[in-house]
């Protein structure tokens, strides 16, 4: 048996290379921790925490930038959260800026977000205190939004079969000889058709709307959580949903009468010498006209309405640009 | 050779009523010796009859039931640990199988019995000590060499040398001859005979090997059933009647 | 005297304590083998890498293989750097590296000591002023003691590094962000008791192994015998220790 020489400096080596992975692996995940990094301490108060512990992190405009402390009651209806910030993160950080509970993807930890205030303020430093918005109650805001939606599914079929009655009676035309009538027929169904476009821009833009507040941009987001503004919106869109019933009715009594005349109720003659008839014809057009008319007039209220006149003023300008 | 000068000299060793037992095994029951200064004393026994227990219970690795056992006077089961290390110095032990530590070399095999003792003694030069020891075993050549790639007959000697080195008063020798030749036998008994002259020291040997009995005997004590059963010189127990002394000599 | 399989487990088993004990009692007083000490740590440390590494490396690559289809069945498959990590360092790693020791030191230490013993060896360094309990027993189980854990490290960063290669196997993962997932997942709690249970566990594998090796009788026979039931002892050990260290971690809240 030959003698194993030992190594000193190979040991030596081993050991060193062994204790400095350990360093840097404590290190790292120190780092992680928030550990070994200079922090303040800041704090916040909730109604509700949703299940946020100790040891989550915090995110301002999604980086991570600390970590929760320590989560307990403050009072019989606020539960305050101390967190830690990195110090290197604070410049940035203001002390109007407004913490609010959130979710690290659909099914990932709670953490507390930092968003900016609006305006300028100090930045934070240790002790400061965050303004809060409590969570988003994410099954309201979805009830609220399918809602809307189911409106706006009813308006936009109603406005189908309209268009769909208008577009099968083509023969109409033909059949309607009285230049007057014929003129206001077509002055009517022009009107209806800037109210029909004016419809669809108008449900575009709600679509648009939906979307926008469904990605929680801007304020429109915030705006969600208000009640009485959802109110509105809602009153807005019965009262489309109103505007295009009423349509639908008088459309409906347009095309029983062309129907009347198509399966030759009397001759075409005969009906138009009726001048009861044409008369009646006439009144129903002209209240058409009235309809479409103060739909258009609801239409544009709305885009005067002030929560809507930012946005589409917005919309104009960017048209414009185009 | 055979004759016993040293009669009249002081005992170094004295055992008494010396009792030890495995279990229900009696190996040693009262046995009695003396080993005087100078003397070269071999035990005579069979294999198993306690002979090894014996010289263990000198140095101390084994513990006597009863009885006394005194090295220089002093009583072996009532040293501390360090007297006891103290007494080692002055007797050394050959083991039966050498016990050469296989993973050093030669030089470190004699240096390890220095490790214990070099920062108390005077010894600077621990180069020179184990080039000494080797040389007065004929093998200065190995000293870079492990055990593995030695005979038997240089294991032994290396092993003599790595007992010599602290040069020992009193040796134990635990059948210095068992596994080796004839002829190597003979030159590691009469190398025996020259460390004894040369550092004076007195021995203890346990053997069965009459050729190395004949040569280094000054006194031999028959071992059987644990007690001393004869004691004399070569010649006189070779010309004993008993039956179970004879039977080493045929 | 009963030698019923009971009885003799009851006795060795008091015989290790006793052993044990002696290690306290002898370890901590001086003097110290200190160059004996880094022979040992030499052997059992650099001796042992190569094979340690190699296994840990295909441990990491093969838990990670393992584990892609079933997180790949919830869609997960970006977390399983974060997953395999973690059972690796907590788990894995730890009890793979000592099973490993355990059959390549624990027998080691018991064939050697165990040939020492029935060549006289043990006696000789005894008559010689040294203390073989020190300079054989406590200077193993020291070097196995500070080694494991080292041992253990270095296997957990050479497993991590399989990992990555066995998930680039299955994805495109740049080794940065590899690293990232996996630290943003690992905690103290994960790292430290593994290193703390490597400590028993080189205890265990040391004081077992010489052990065996001190106790050995019955000549070269004997040798096998003291080698071939250190390693048994050893594993089995081992596992209780990780039991023991689970139990402890949990009810510590160490997670």
């Amino acid at each position: 048996m030959k003698k194993q020489s030992i190594n000193k400096a190979k040991l030596g080596a081993f050991v060193l290379i062994a204790t400095t992975l350990l360093i840097v692996g404590l290190y790292y995940i120190g780092s992680k921790k928030n550990i070994f990094h200079s922090t303040i301490n800041v704090s916040a108060e909730f109604n509700n925490v949703n299940g946020l512990v100790a040891g989550n992190n915090v995110r301002f405009n999604g980086i991570n930038v600390g970590t929760i402390g320590k989560v307990y009651s403050s009072s019989d209806t606020t539960i305050k959260v101390d967190f830690t910030i990195d110090k290197s993160s604070t410049k940035y950080i203001f002390q109007n800026a407004i913490a609010s509970i959130g979710t690290d993807g659909l099914l990932g930890n709670k953490l507390i977000n930092i968003s900016p205030g609006k305006g300028i303020s100090k930045s934070v430093e240790e002790g400061s205190v965050f303004n809060t918005l409590n969570p988003i109650q994410m099954d309201n805001a979805l009830r609220t939004l399918t809602l809307t939606n189911d409106n706006l599914k009813v308006i936009t079929d109603n406005l189908k079969g309209v268009s769909e009655k208008f577009n099968n009676n083509n023969s109409l035309w033909h059949l309607l000889t009285d230049s007057v009538l014929a003129e206001n027929v077509r002055n009517a169904v022009v009107r209806f058709k800037v109210t029909g476009d004016n419809t669809a821009v108008i449900t575009g833009d709600l679509s648009k709307i939906v979307k926008d507040i469904k990605l929680g941009k801007g304020s429109v987001g915030a705006l969600l959580t208000d009640t009485s503004f959802s109110h509105t919106l809602n009153q807005t869109i019965v009262n489309i949903h109103s505007i295009s019933d009423s349509v639908a009715i008088i459309s409906g009594n347009f095309k029983s009468i062309s129907n009347n005349l198509k399966n030759g109720k009397g001759s075409v003659g005969t009906l138009l010498t009726d001048t009861m008839f044409v008369h009646n014809l006439n009144q129903s057009l002209l209240n058409v006209k009235e309809g479409a008319g103060n739909f258009n007039q609801d239409m544009i209220a709305l885009r005067h309405s002030w929560p809507f006149k930012k946005y589409f003023k917005t919309q104009d300008k960017e048209k414009a640009k185009k | 050779m055979n004759e016993n000068p040293t009669n009249t000299r002081p005992s170094v060793i004295q055992i008494k009523d010396l009792k030890k037992s495995f279990g229900e095994n009696y190996v040693l029951r009262n046995f009695n010796v003396d080993l005087k200064e100078g003397e070269n004393l071999v035990v005579l026994g069979k294999s198993g009859s306690g002979k090894s227990v014996l010289i263990k219970c000198i140095i101390g690795l084994m513990l006597p039931d009863s009885g006394s056992v005194q090295v220089f006077g002093d009583e072996v089961t009532d040293l501390s640990h360090d007297d006891l290390d103290s007494m080692r110095i002055k007797v050394g032990f050959l083991f039966q199988s050498n016990a050469l530590y296989d993973s050093m070399t030669v030089r470190e095999n004699l240096e390890f019995p220095l490790r214990r003792h070099w920062i108390k003694s005077e010894m600077t030069n621990v180069n020179d000590m184990v080039m000494e020891a080797l040389t007065n075993v004929g093998l200065a050549e190995t000293v870079d060499m492990t055990p593995a790639e030695l005979s038997g007959g240089m294991r032994k000697r290396i092993a003599l040398a790595r007992t010599l080195i602290l040069k020992p008063k009193i040796i134990l020798y635990d059948e210095p001859t068992t596994g080796l030749d004839p002829i190597t036998g003979k030159e590691i008994s009469h190398l025996m005979l020259d460390i004894q002259k040369k550092y004076n020291t007195s021995s203890i040997i346990i053997s069965h090997d009459m050729n190395c009995v004949k040569i280094t005997a000054n006194r031999i004590v028959v071992l059987i059933d644990g007690v001393c059963y004869a004691t004399g010189t070569y010649d006189e127990l070779s010309k004993s009647t008993d039956i179970r002394v004879k039977q080493f000599f045929d | 005297m009963k030698s019923s399989a009971l009885n003799r487990l009851l006795v060795e088993t008091g015989e290790l304590y006793s052993f044990a004990v002696r290690f306290f009692r002898e370890g901590f007083r001086p003097r110290y083998e200190i160059a004996e000490l880094i022979r040992q740590c030499f052997y059992i440390g650099n001796k042992t890498l190569p094979l340690v590494g190699l296994t840990g490396f295909i441990m990491g690559l093969v838990i990670t293989i393992q584990s892609h289809p079933s997180l790949e069945a919830f869609g997960a498959q970006s977390w399983l750097p974060s997953v395999v990590s973690v059972s690796l360092v907590r788990e894995i790693v730890p009890v793979i590296t000592a099973l490993i020791c355990a059959g390549k030191i624990g027998s080691g230490i018991g064939a050697e000591l165990g040939s020492m013993k029935v060549t006289e060896q043990i006696d000789a360094m005894e008559v010689s002023g040294t203390n073989p309990f020190k300079y054989l027993v406590v200077t193993r189980v020291f070097a196995a003691m500070l080694m494991l854990p080292l041992l253990i490290i270095v296997c957990d960063t050479i497993s991590l590094y399989g990992s990555f290669l066995g998930t680039n196997m299955k994805q495109v993962i740049t080794f940065h962000l590899f690293v990232n997932q996996v630290f943003e997942k690992l905690s103290f709690g994960d790292v430290l008791p593994s290193i703390i249970k490597s400590f028993f566990f080189g205890f265990a594998i040391g004081i077992i192994g010489c052990f065996k090796g001190f106790n050995t009788t019955n000549g070269t026979e004997g040798v096998g015998r003291a080698a071939n039931s250190a390693v048994v002892a050893c594993t089995f050990v081992v596992f209780i220790i990780d039991l023991m260290a689970a139990q402890i971690a949990d009810i510590l809240h160490i997670t």
